[in-house]
């Protein structure tokens, strides 16, 4: 068992979010939005583009500053944290899986997963040993050594998924997880994250405009004009 | 992150943008290079000139002749001399002794009649012409001890210290045959004849003239700064001439006493050269020997002068090469921030997995400062290299002028410049860039929103 991180209850009250531009009227996308999630439960956030989805992900993961509401994660009151300390937050308490993967061109698979421990500050010699065990657990044991220019769609966001679980996260945000992935690749990736999720009791929040995806999870929400509805 | 976490980054930064690396390098080298060469350059000239003058060398010489000193000469680097008084043991172990003197060596001369030899490869019709004697002068010097004096080789290899039969010409025997410096290896190996005159009272009155010739090998074509003369030998060689001289027959006759002091002096030395231990001595040393009754001379406003002039050339050169490298270092800059721009979602997922700010900053610092310790290492080596390939041009055509060579060197005080300085000015150059990166929201790992 290489993932000994358990979940965390999720607790959001009236969360409103107004990107600003420069010259521009604010948009507002999120208002006044709640939500109670128990310690390793999993739900999809659906919703068209443009509604929230991932500012949403993107607050719940301490990627954006509070503007209002509260947020409460754990015991841990995110709205409080800035700086190093948010930094600190995201990196032991959060694991991101993005749409783009965002695996570093320039790192091999198993590099890519260890990033997120050196960034942790984990030694070097633990490191490639718990890499090693993670790129197994998603099925790339014999892919580590490759950069991510020679893996496929799929591949790469199963080493994306191995490097959210690095630091034994408590809390999985999926950013449109399957969005660059054929249907094949869609069920591997759903498949690894339902059984990674219940095999270890980590909460997980996955936002997809796909109703087929959505379907994969126990519990959905919709976001609609900035709040969720059921 | 660690330190060692960060440098793997920027390594792999670097080497991701290979052919933008390549390129900020090669404008950090080519700036490096120039910086390095100049200041090498602006070094061998202080060697050259400066040097010399800290470490005691010839141009830190005070020429002092057998006269009584003019007390207005100290405005001048010229000597005024007064009437004649005679430098002997005495007054050289004194001079020897005063604060700041390095050396005394003295000097010999007496005038002789010299038949020079004919260039090789000349005409017989100019051989004849050449052979033209003409009334010259012998310089003696203590020939282990030339290095002291403002002496320098231009051809061929100085006489042997004891030797009677080789003799060094200056460019003044050339000019007397009318060659050129250039010339100078047309001269070496031929004898030249040179003879000491003795005044006979002959049994029915009146004078007579005889010579005592001596044959000589020339071995040797050399610049004797300061000294006047055709012909440079051994202080045995000197000696023999101006002995012969002086037992001249005189008696009662005005006008022979005259020649004979004329040719010979009647002083045990013709002069002395001092060095002192550096630049700064030289005036407190000129004050010392004009007390102690000498006339002297020294080339040191000339000196302050060029080393005044040095100065500013050493600062605009150097200036020419930092402003090299910090057009190097904005270019540095510009590579970085586009990095950044390029980078913007993977420093976003950096941020996403827990690195801090500062984390992203010292990834980007060390990147910025790889490139400039490379390019800078490059850049040291190229300039050095250029340098080298300058001074041989330029001690090609110092030789032709009669002068000593330059030796380029590589102090350390120019590697630290060349590579320690291209790295912190790269460190300065992307720190902007590696701001901006810190600074760059989280929320870019899932791209513009």
């Amino acid at each position: 068992m290489v993932v000994e991180g358990d979940g965390v209850a999720v607790s959001v009250h009236a969360l409103t979010y107004d990107y600003h531009r420069r010259g521009e009227e604010d948009v507002r996308v999120l208002e006044g939005l709640d939500l109670e999630l128990a310690a390793g439960e999993r739900l999809a956030v659906t919703g068209r583009s443009g509604a929230g989805k991932s500012t949403l992900l993107a607050l719940l993961g301490g990627l954006e500053q509070l503007q209002t509401g509260r947020l409460q994660v754990g015991d841990v009151d995110v709205a409080a944290l800035d700086g190093d300390a948010l930094a600190a937050f995201r990196g032991s308490t959060v694991g991101f899986v993005f749409q783009h993967f965002g695996l570093l061109g320039t790192l091999t698979a198993q590099e890519n997963v260890e990033l997120a421990m050196a960034v942790a500050s984990l030694p070097r010699a633990r490191r490639a040993e718990r890499a090693v065990a993670l790129l197994e657990a998603v099925g790339l044991g014999d892919r580590a050594r490759h950069l991510p220019s020679a893996l496929s769609g799929g591949e790469s966001q199963r080493v994306a998924i191995a490097r959210a679980l690095a630091n034994s996260p408590r809390l999985i945000l999926a950013d449109e997880p399957t969005g660059n992935l054929d249907d094949e690749s869609t069920h591997v990736v759903l498949d690894l994250l339902a059984s990674l999720a219940d095999g270890h009791g980590c909460t997980l929040v996955v936002a997809t405009h796909d109703e087929t995806v959505a379907s994969h999870w126990d519990r959905r929400l919709s976001l609609e004009h900035g709040a969720l509805q059921p | 992150m660690t330190w060692a976490d960060a440098w793997v980054m920027a390594v792999r930064g670097i080497r991701r943008r290979f052919s933008r690396a390549v390129l900020t390098v090669a404008a950090v080298t080519l700036a490096a290079a120039l910086l390095t060469s100049l200041l090498i350059a602006v070094g061998a000239a202080r060697d050259r000139v400066f040097d010399a003058v800290s470490k005691g060398g010839p141009l830190t010489g005070i020429q002092v002749l057998p006269n009584a000193p003019d007390f207005g000469q100290l405005d001048s680097d010229s000597a005024r001399p007064a009437d004649p008084r005679p430098i002997d043991d005495v007054a050289r172990r004194r001079i020897k002794r005063l604060p700041g003197v390095r050396s005394v060596v003295p000097l010999l001369s007496s005038g002789v009649f010299v038949v020079p030899a004919p260039p090789r490869g000349t005409d017989s019709r100019r051989a004849a012409r050449d052979r033209k004697p003409f009334s010259g002068t012998l310089t003696g010097v203590d020939l282990h001890r030339v290095g002291e004096l403002p002496v320098t080789v231009l051809a061929g290899v100085l006489p042997a210290p004891g030797a009677v039969h080789e003799v060094a010409v200056t460019d003044a025997y050339l000019r007397r045959l009318g060659l050129h410096t250039t010339d100078s290896r047309q001269v070496l190996g031929t004898t030249v004849e040179f003879g000491a005159p003795r005044l006979f009272t002959k049994d029915q009155g009146g004078v007579t003239v005889r010579g005592r010739w001596t044959k000589a090998t020339i071995v040797s074509v050399v610049a004797a700064q300061g000294a006047t003369g055709e012909l440079v030998g051994s202080l045995p060689q000197v000696r023999a001439a101006r002995a012969w001289t002086a037992a001249s027959d005189t008696t009662g006759r005005e006008d022979t006493d005259r020649f004979v002091r004329e040719v010979v002096g009647s002083s045990r030395y013709s002069g002395l050269f001092v060095v002192t231990a550096n630049f700064d001595a030289v005036s407190p040393v000129r004050a010392a020997i004009t007390k102690i009754g000498y006339s002297s001379s020294a080339p040191e406003s000339l000196i302050a002068t060029v080393r005044r002039y040095s100065t500013v050339v050493e600062i605009v050169l150097t200036a020419i090469g930092l402003i090299a490298l910090t057009i190097a270092a904005l270019g540095i800059a510009n590579a970085m921030l586009a990095a950044v721009r390029e980078r913007r979602r993977e420093i976003g997922v950096l941020k996403a997995i827990g690195a801090r700010d500062r984390d992203v900053r010292r990834v980007f610092l060390l990147e910025a400062g790889l490139l400039g310790v490379v390019g800078g290492a490059l850049g040291t080596t190229l300039g050095y290299g250029l340098a080298r390939l300058v001074g041989l041009a330029v001690n090609n055509y110092l030789r032709e002028q009669g002068l000593a060579g330059v030796a380029i060197g590589l102090p350390l005080g120019i590697i630290a410049a060349g590579v320690v300085g291209s790295g912190l000015l790269a460190l300065v150059a992307g720190t902007v860039p590696a701001q901006r990166a810190a600074q760059l929201p989280a929320r870019r790992a899932m791209g513009d929103a």
